[in-house]
């Protein structure tokens, strides 16, 4: 029983006299908070001016326009950056120092082990070789587009090529610098990556293959990836390192083409796999712009977002410093050293902030406990909640279904209209772009709103015209059997299912056997049919028509009732006032179901800005987009998967919907004739 | 003065009839349209349904009740779940006093005020992400979420009006809570849950857009979605829709709501002209 004690159930007590409960130990209480009181500013303190600080990662615009295909290392600070507007740009610490435009397009860049040479190889057929100073050398040809290459230390290079896309027609090949070759090897559908360790070519294509190949263009080994690798390396023992289209960096053994470890470092597909020979580490990058590093075991040791486009090309390490270019030109610096240390002391930071958490609960414990009043209202508080079991078990099936069926769901709605939700991409915060997107670039949204003012608009005088006057003539039929029959007689024609309502309006309109056309054509009006819901001029308006006259059963039967509800005397004395009946409709009627009226309005708005189940019946949004309402987007990105901008979409809708119901509520609460 | 006012009546009778007549055209068409055979519908549109051709029932009878005991199905399990469960907590929440009430009350109605737009997407990937998409169970699930705030709201402003004597008296007669809600609260409540169990009927009954992303597959289809879709195939009209067969599945498929109008017609009227559903 909730609202009494049971016999069993012990008394507590703890009730102090009121005046001593300030008097017990207020020493111990004042060194209890002045000790509180210091340790907050402690932490204050730490956390805005102790902590360290420090510029871990440094960037520098480096390479403007066109982004950036890939970069290489020429010694210790300059850089060779292809951009995709077919440049070479020459970067030296952070500033270009040279360009030269290129007249193909360089799909793969590499350099000899001895800096002085650059390979570069075309979508046109051509590999292309440069001096240091990038005046070009000599060009020769291969059979097909070139996909990568990497030159080996014997001043060999390997080249991946072939013709078409996913043709099964790709090679690899190994060539001297005249362009002889040493082998051609076919391998089947398009080359991702080449590497090569020592007198091995090793290769990886969309198909996942994996294969090493001899100097006599043998395989050695081959095997399968998971996922299709996109790019690759080779370490100082020439283990093979690979990254693949999901985020995963596999280290192969070069001798048996085992894998020796794999790691998965991202959700999002890898730009960007290196040895760095100087520290002997792994550097990755992946298309969300984070950097990772792993040691030569697989550990992954740092990781940071480094950019806001995908890090294109590791460059190479000095000391402590890690250089890397990003696709969009960015020249990115980071000292490992403060990274690192920076890492530790987040690790740090947590466990302070826990500790903290922990030593606060347990102040505001001994505190209720030690304080006679807090101690009284804290026991207190545990009794009515153990008393109110009963009425905790009635309400907990519905507030469970509330719980998972209804917050759940808007919580999720609120955080995924800010975030990129779909099924192509790894979910991610975006902020305000949804809305941005909806709101500026978006047409549909915009037709589809000018749309739904219209239904809004018509919607209203649709439901507080026919309604309202089918109810009058009701109410003021004199013979109360023919009130009783046709209050049923209107509400016959709302057996017919809303669905089934619609189809019927559908075929109505239809343009070879609808009755609206027929009876055009009976009447001698055949001139005027046409196909009213897949003409752009007439497809809203035959949606708006549809259901004429109108008469909502719901609305009728609610403004029935105010009217049954209002006093009779005060329609005598009206009468005998000598009203006319219009006189009565405006100055009692109207007034009197004011409350009906504006719940019927309240409705038909939410109708309006909620409801496109009709209209994707009868035209799913077209012709084109002349029937388009922002609901039925928000389905449509649905069915797409789209569920961020769906989220977005929703969230305006509901934002709109919101403003007017709590408008509603506080203009209901004013003292009327309720 | 009575000659007028008779006068007035009767004209008030004929324009009733008139807009009476309009609202009955679609269904008019409709039950003429579902007894013609379709080459006649083509032929001659016109045409009285003489003789009626009772075979267009058989066919949209055959194709559509599966779907349809598919839905009944479904609506009276939800109806049955949102009506038990929210009987209890609006017992709760009209009789009972405890910890908290204020709080969870106002829990429950604040989420009246977030509207369906904003929760049909992620619904859509919570029904994923819990395995109920594409079961039947799984979207009857969300119809009994769904339902319980409008009904736990309309239900406690009934229970509060009932007086506390019998619950007191009840209690002095050790009956426990639970009996007092399914022998005292409930019974007394039966118009509203009658009016309730309509408006939950109806809403399951039309509902489209939620089920067509909850059930992809057309073993699941709901009548709804079945009749929105509706091509049955006739060799004798080659690429035309058998608008004889479909018409005829659109009025069995009214059949039920026509049950549901018959038997609870009165409580449902009762319910709307009373005000109980009001602000």
């Amino acid at each position: 029983m909730a609202t009494r004690a049971g016999p069993t159930r012990p008394v507590m007590s703890v009730a102090a006299p009121k005046s001593q409960s300030w008097a017990i130990a207020p020493s111990g209480r004042a060194i209890l908070a002045a000790l509180a009181i210091s340790f907050v500013l402690l932490n204050v303190l730490y956390f805005t001016s102790l902590r360290p600080k420090a510029n871990v990662i440094e960037k520098v615009q480096a390479i403007p326009g066109g982004r950036v295909l890939e970069a290489v290392a020429i010694g210790d600070n300059r850089v060779l950056a292809l951009t995709s507007d077919n440049r070479f740009v020459l970067v030296e610490d952070g500033s270009v120092v040279a360009e030269t435009p290129v007249d193909k397009t360089v799909t793969s860049l590499d350099i000899t082990a001895d800096s002085s040479k650059i390979v570069g190889g075309t979508s046109d057929r051509d590999v292309i070789i440069w001096d240091a100073q990038l005046n070009e050398l000599r060009r020769f040809q291969v059979n097909g587009r070139v996909t990568s290459l990497k030159v080996a230390e014997d001043n060999t290079v390997v080249i991946g090529y072939g013709v078409g896309r996913f043709t099964g027609r790709f090679n690899v090949g190994r060539f001297d610098l005249q362009g002889n070759p040493v082998f051609t090897k076919r391998v089947g559908q398009d080359v991702n990556a080449v590497a090569v360790a020592n007198d091995l070519s090793i290769y990886a294509n969309v198909s996942g293959d994996v294969g090493a190949l001899g100097s006599d263009g043998e395989h050695v080994w081959r095997g399968k990836a998971v996922k299709p690798l996109l790019q690759m390396d080779v370490t100082a023992d020439g283990h093979v390192i690979g990254a693949d289209e999901r985020g995963m960096v596999y280290l192969i053994d070069v001798a048996t083409g085992k894998t020796i470890w794999n790691q998965k470092l991202s959700d999002y597909r890898m730009r960007m796999v290196a040895y760095d020979a100087l520290s002997d580490k792994i550097v990755a990058g992946d298309e969300d712009g984070r950097l990772f590093m792993l040691n030569m075991d697989g550990q992954l040791f740092y990781q940071a977002k480094a950019s806001a486009s995908p890090i294109r090309s590791f460059i190479h390490t000095v000391q402590d410093n890690l250089f890397a270019v990003s696709s969009n030109g960015e020249w990115i610096k980071i000292d490992l050293g403060l990274a690192l240390g920076a890492q530790r002391q987040q690790a740090i930071n947590t466990g302070w902030l826990i500790s903290n958490l922990m030593l606060i609960a347990a102040a505001v414990t001994t505190l209720t406990l030690t304080v006679p009043r807090l101690r009284a209202s804290a026991f207190h508080t545990a009794r009515q909640i153990k008393q109110s079991k009963t009425a905790y078990l009635l309400i907990a099936p519905s507030m469970i279904l509330i719980l998972i069926f209804a917050y759940v769901p808007t919580v999720m709605g609120l955080y995924y209209s800010f975030t990129n939700f779909n099924l192509a991409e790894p979910i991610k915060f975006i902020g305000l772009d949804n809305f941005v997107r909806v709101l500026t670039k978006d047409p549909f949204f915009w037709v589809g709103v000018g749309n739904m003012v219209l239904l809004l608009v018509t919607g209203i005088i649709k439901s507080l015209t026919v309604p309202l006057l089918v109810a009058e003539l009701v109410f003021w039929l004199r013979w109360a059997r023919v009130k009783y029959w046709m209050r049923v007689a209107f509400i016959v024609p709302s057996i017919v299912p809303g669905v089934v309502g619609v189809l019927l309006w559908k075929q109505i309109y239809d343009p070879q056997i609808g009755l609206l056309n027929e009876t055009l054509k009976a009447l001698g009006l055949g001139h005027l049919t046409r196909a009213w819901l897949a003409d752009a001029n007439t497809a809203i308006w035959a949606i708006i028509f549809a259901g004429f006259p109108w008469v909502g059963i719901f609305a009728f039967l609610i403004y029935l009732g105010g009217l049954l509800n209002i006093n009779h005397e005060i329609f005598d004395a009206a009468a005998i006032d000598g009203a006319s009946a219009w006189r009565r409709f405006w100055d009692i009627d109207l007034k009197m179901i004011r409350p009906q009226l504006r719940l019927i309005l309240f409705f038909t708005f939410l109708g309006s800005v909620q409801e496109y189940g009709n209209i994707w019946i009868m035209t799913r949004g077209g012709p084109g987009t002349a029937t388009y309402v922002p609901g039925l987007q928000m389905f449509l990105q649905i069915s797409a998967a789209e569920f961020g901008y769906a989220s977005a979409i929703g969230f305006i809708l509901a934002l709109v919907v919101l403003v007017i119901t709590v408008w509603r509520f506080r203009f209901s609460q004013q003292p009327d004739v309720d | 003065m009575t000659k007028r006012a008779n006068l007035t009546s009767s004209l008030s009778v004929l324009a009733l009839l008139a807009i009476l007549f309009f609202s009955f055209v679609p269904v008019i068409m409709m039950v003429t349209m579902s007894l013609k055979d379709s080459i006649l519908i083509y032929g001659d549109f016109w045409a009285p349904p003489i003789p009626p051709m009772w075979s267009n029932y058989n066919r949209a009878l055959l194709d559509l009740l599966a779907p349809a005991a598919r839905t009944i199905t479904m609506a009276a399990v939800s109806i049955v779940g949102i009506t038990f469960f929210s009987c209890l907590a609006a017992y709760a929440f009209a009789r009972l006093k405890f910890f908290g009430k204020e709080f969870l009350f106002y829990l429950v109605i604040f989420i009246f005020l977030v509207p369906g737009v904003l929760t049909l997407t992620p619904s859509f990937v919570l029904a994923n992400t819990l395995g109920l998409r594409n079961s039947l169970p799984g979207l009857t699930l969300f119809y009994i979420g769904g339902g319980q705030v409008f009904a736990i709201f309309i239900l406690r402003a009934f229970f509060q009006s009932q007086p506390e004597e019998i619950f007191e008296s009840a209690r002095l007669d050790g009956a426990s809570e639970l009996r007092s809600v399914f022998a005292i609260a409930v019974p007394l409540a039966r118009p509203i849950l009658v009016t309730l169990a309509i408006m939950n009927f109806l809403a399951i009954y039309n509902d489209l857009i939620w089920p067509l992303l909850m059930l992809p597959s057309p073993e699941n289809r709901t009548l709804t979605i079945a009749l929105q879709a509706y091509q049955p195939l006739n060799e004798r009209l080659p690429g035309r829709p058998d608008l004889g067969v479909i018409t005829a599945g659109y009025v069995f498929a009214s059949i039920p709501i026509l049950m549901v109008f018959a038997f609870g017609m009165k409580y449902y009227i009762e319910g709307l002209t009373s005000g109980a559903i009001k602000s």
